[in-house]
C-alpha cells in the first residue's frame, strides 16, 4: 500500500457576523494512515451554541471510530445521546463520519447532512446505500444512510454542510439554493480541468463558490471536507551547507536524484548546488517583497529562497493555522503552499553553523536553523498530517 | 556598462542589503542605463573578512564594497564612471 496516500483537508467559512465556526471538522490518520477517520458535523443555528453541538459530536465520532466502534455503532450512540431541540424535535446536531480502512475499505455513515459525493476520477461513483431510520421516541424525523466500498486510487469523498448546499438561497439567482445537484456538477467541471487537484484547493473551491453565491456574506456556516486517496507526492527541502564541506558532493547528488520537486532554502546552499550541478543561479530582482529576500531561479529547482529569515516565516505561517497561506506573493507563503501540497516531505538539513549569523548585532530571530526546522516538520506532521522526514546532514 | 552586484543574503539583507536591492529600479537619472545591477543569493564575503569589513556587500565591477548603503554604493558607482 506504499503507492497509496490519504490526502485529507476541510475548507470552512464561519456565518457572516460569527466569530466561530458552527460546523465542526476532525480527522485523524494513524501512523502510515492504515487506519483514517474524517466527521464532519453541523451545530444547530451558528455561533458558539452550535460550535459547541458540533464539536461535540464530531469529537464523540472520532474518539469513538478511532479506538474501533463501528461507525454505525458510533452514530446510532451519538444519535441516542445527543440532545433534542424541544421545538423542532431534530437533534441538535448532523454529521457525517468516513471511516478507511488499509486504504481501501470505505465506510461512510451519514445523518441528516447532505449526501457525500463520492468520485472516481472526475465521474460520480454511485455506491449503495443502505438508510436506516433510527429509533428514538422524542425525534420526529431522521434518516441514517450507510455506503460501503472499496475505494482505488484517484477516488474523493467529499462532505459538505447545508451551508453549501443552500448557499445563494431566496436569491434571484438561486431561488432554492446552490443545490447538491449544482455543487456536483460544479466539483465534476474543477476535476475535469484539474484531476490532480489537491483536497486543500478543491475544498476551498467550493467553499469559496458558496460565499460567492450568498454575495459574500455567508447565510450559515460553510464546510466542504474532501478525503482523496491517491499516489503520494514527493517534496524535499534542503536548507543549509553540510556539516563537512567534502560532504557537498554527496549532498548535492542527493538532492538531484530526489524523485520530486525541490525546494533549496538559503544562499550558501544555493551556490553549493549551482556549482556542484553545474547550472547558472540568479536572483530574481523582478520578484521582490517587502519583508523577506528575493528568490532566485536555478535548474532543477522548483523553488530557491533566502534561508532562515524564509524559513522563520514559513515557520510562523504554519503554526498560525489555516489563514495565512492562502496568497502566493512572497517567498514563504510560495513553500507553504507547496509544503501543504505535498504529502511525503523530506527535510534535508544541513549542520553547519553560519559564523556570520553569531554576530550579537544581528536579530535574535535569527534563530538555530535546526531548530526552526524541528518546528516545522512538527508542524506539519502534527496539523497538516503530512508524512514528514527530517535529515541531518 | 558597470556590473552592480547586489549580495541578497541573509547577513547582508538584516544589515541594510534589502534597502540596496531597490537600486535595481530606482538609480538616480545620471546612472540609469550606465549600470548593469545583478543580485546574488550569497557573494560568500560575510565570514572571515579582514579589516573589520562588514555587511551588506555589494561588488562594483568585481571590487568589494563593504558596509554599504544606497548613498555609499552611489557614491563609488559615480567615482566608477569617473575612471571610466
Amino acid at each position: 500500500m506504499d503507492s497509496r496516500f490519504l490526502d485529507i483537508a476541510c475548507s470552512q467559512i464561519a456565518k457572516h457576523g460569527q466569530r466561530v465556526y458552527g460546523d465542526s471538522f476532525l480527522s485523524r490518520k494513524s501512523p502510515g494512515g492504515q487506519h483514517a477517520v474524517a466527521v464532519l458535523s453541523d451545530g444547530l443555528g451558528s455561533g458558539i451554541k452550535a460550535n459547541v453541538l458540533s464539536t461535540l459530536t464530531s469529537v464523540m465520532a472520532l474518539k469513538s471510530v478511532t479506538e474501533a466502534v463501528s461507525p454505525e455503532h458510533t452514530a446510532q450512540l451519538i444519535f441516542r445521546s445527543l440532545p433534542v431541540c424541544s421545538e423542532r424535535k431534530i437533534n441538535y446536531a448532523t454529521f457525517s463520519i468516513v471511516e478507511l480502512k488499509g486504504m481501501e475499505k470505505v465506510h461512510l455513515v451519514e445523518y441528516e447532512n447532505p449526501q457525500a459525493l463520492i468520485f472516481r476520477q472526475n465521474t460520480l461513483f454511485t455506491a449503495a446505500r443502505c438508510e436506516t431510520v433510527p429509533a428514538r421516541k422524542d425525534i420526529g424525523r431522521g434518516v441514517m444512510t450507510t455506503t460501503c466500498f472499496d475505494a482505488q486510487v484517484g477516488d474523493r469523498i467529499i462532505m459538505v454542510s447545508d451551508g453549501v448546499t443552500q448557499a445563494g438561497l431566496g436569491t434571484r439567482s438561486f431561488p432554492l439554493g446552490w443545490t447538491l445537484k449544482a455543487v456536483r456538477q460544479f466539483i465534476s467541471g474543477i476535476l475535469t480541468s484539474d484531476p490532480d487537484i489537491s483536497s486543500r484547493d478543491l475544498a476551498e473551491k467550493v467553499t469559496r463558490e458558496g460565499l460567492k453565491h450568498d454575495v459574500y456574506r455567508a447565510k450559515d456556516d460553510i464546510s466542504c471536507s474532501v478525503t482523496y486517496i491517491r499516489h503520494p507526492r514527493h517534496l524535499i527541502l534542503v536548507t543549509g551547507p553540510p556539516f563537512h564541506p567534502e560532504q557537498d558532493e554527496l549532498f548535492a547528488m542527493q538532492v538531484k536524484n530526489f524523485n520530486g520537486p525541490k525546494i533549496v532554502c538559503g544562499g550558501t546552499t544555493a551556490m553549493i548546488l549551482s556549482r556542484q550541478w553545474a547550472v547558472s543561479l540568479k536572483v530574481d530582482l523582478s520578484r521582490r517583497c517587502s519583508s523577506l529576500p528575493p528568490e532566485s531561479q536555478m535548474e532543477g529547482a522548483a523553488l530557491v529562497t533566502e534561508g532562515i529569515l524564509t524559513l522563520a516565516r514559513v515557520s510562523e505561517i504554519l503554526c498560525s493555522g489555516d489563514s495565512l497561506w492562502k496568497q502566493e506573493s512572497d517567498p514563504a507563503q510560495k513553500i507553504v503552499a507547496r509544503l501543504l501540497d505535498a504529502d511525503r516531505i523530506t527535510l534535508l538539513v544541513g549542520t553547519k553553523i553560519n559564523e556570520a549569523h553569531q554576530d550579537p548585532n544581528l536579530p535574535q530571530e535569527l534563530d538555530i536553523r535546526r531548530n526552526v526546522m524541528k518546528r516545522i516538520a512538527r508542524e506539519l506532521k502534527g496539523r497538516h498530517l503530512k508524512d514528514v522526514e527530517l535529515t541531518y546532514i | 556598462m558597470i556590473h552592480l552586484e547586489i549580495c541578497s543574503g541573509t547577513t547582508c539583507y538584516v544589515m541594510g542589503g534589502g534597502a540596496l536591492l531597490l537600486l535595481a529600479e530606482e538609480l538616480p537619472a545620471d546612472l540609469a542605463g550606465r549600470v548593469l545591477v545583478t543580485g546574488s543569493p550569497c557573494l560568500e564575503l560575510c565570514r572571515n573578512q579582514p579589516g573589520g569589513r562588514r555587511a551588506p556587500f555589494v561588488k562594483i565591477d568585481g571590487r568589494i564594497l563593504s558596509s554599504a548603503t544606497v548613498e555609499s554604493v552611489i557614491e563609488a558607482l559615480r567615482e566608477a564612471l569617473d575612471e571610466d
